[in-house]
């Protein structure tokens, strides 16, 4: 009776177990892929930004750079550049406008634009983006993937991943226009 | 300006007892305020009344540039968008003078505060929701911007004024 329970006790454990690590693997990603982690981006430097396109001189310190590469410290290829919105009107009086903003763009090594991600990152107020980013060629992601959390009444969607077209040498989206719903993983 | 028959009056009370009666379920919110004009109108999810809206002869699409002013007159005005396979939204504008979306607090996915920036001039809003988005809860507070919250969606925002029969019953 004792044994029984016991094997009872455990099949329940491992079931509970392979039911959190598979809820687990699926609420933190994609397979292959990394997800960009806004805290590892660092400031841009000045003199660079000033070599982008005029409408980003004026955010000129709120300017960061998210290295893609597939383990910390490696150089990377590629990268995305983004303003961080919050982080500007925290300076601003609390009633200050909305103001349009650049999109972020993906840069190569050269900061060149290779690319353009379709909302501000990380925050395009009220949505938050989650970017993926894996399927590695010769050091460079060929696909980058943008989730968005959007607490409005319209819900989460997602984005056509970005896909690298080596000829054109920059990422393309099939189509531009939000999928509602969750991306299937 | 002067509110005629008290039509001002009679939106913004339906308005105001939809708001506290229905404060998270936007089409019975809006449902409440129609049934103070259309006696017979039945209860509908969001989705429905959308395709309803559009259909029937009792309804009008009206421009975005008129909705303040129409709703000052007194006018019911129904505004939503359909999501499919998931919910859509619906609400009512409120009288008064446009004013911009945004200037309210609302909480990140790590649960800090921040202020959602005001932006553009929109008309007034009365809506609800059963989510946690507090742009989507207005009493003539927000903006009718603020339940979508982004451009985009707010361009395939549609609005239809109640005509009635087109003699009498209806309020234009």
């Amino acid at each position: 009776m004792l044994k029984a329970h016991r094997c009872y006790a455990i099949c329940l454990f491992l079931m509970v177990a392979a039911f959190l690590l598979t809820s687990n693997v699926h609420c933190e990603g994609y397979k292959g892929f990394l997800k960009l982690n806004p805290d590892e981006c660092v400031p841009l430097d000045k003199k660079i930004v000033l070599q982008l396109s005029a409408e980003w001189h004026k955010y000129a310190d709120f300017v960061k750079i998210c290295a893609l590469t597939q383990k910390k410290g490696q150089p990377a290829k590629g990268s995305i550049i983004s303003v961080w919105v919050e982080e500007y009107y925290g300076t601003l009086p609390s009633d200050a406008m909305w103001e349009k903003f650049p999109l972020p763009l993906i840069v190569d090594d050269h900061f060149q634009k290779i690319g353009q991600l379709p909302e501000l990152y990380p925050m395009d107020q009220p949505r938050e983006l989650d970017v993926y980013y894996g399927k590695w060629q010769l050091g460079m992601p060929t696909e980058i993937m943008v989730d968005v959390h959007n607490p409005a009444v319209s819900g989460d969607y997602y984005y056509d991943s970005l896909i690298w077209n080596k000829d054109r040498g920059t990422y393309e989206m099939k189509s531009e226009g939000e999928r509602y719903g969750r991306r299937k993983r | 300006m002067a509110d005629e028959n008290g039509k001002v009056e009679k939106l913004k009370r339906a308005c105001g007892h939809a708001f506290v009666i229905y404060g998270h379920s936007c089409s019975h919110a809006v449902w409440y305020v129609i049934s103070q004009y259309e006696p017979s109108q039945k209860w509908m999810a969001a989705n429905d009344l959308i395709t309803n809206l559009s259909t029937s002869p009792k309804w009008k699409p009206v421009d975005q540039r008129e909705l303040s002013m129409l709703a000052s007159q007194g006018v019911l005005i129904v505004g939503g968008l359909n999501k499919v396979p998931a919910h859509g939204h619906v609400l009512v504008v409120y009288p008064g003078p446009q004013k911009s979306a945004g200037g309210y607090n609302a909480k990140d996915d790590a649960g800090k505060i921040y202020k959602v920036q005001p932006r553009g001039s929109y008309p007034l809003a009365m809506s609800t929701s059963s989510g946690g988005w507090p742009g989507a809860r207005s009493y003539g507070d927000k903006t009718v911007w603020d339940s979508w919250g982004k451009d985009t969606e707010f361009k395939k925002v549609r609005f239809w004024k109640y005509v009635g029969s087109g003699t009498a019953g209806g309020n234009v």
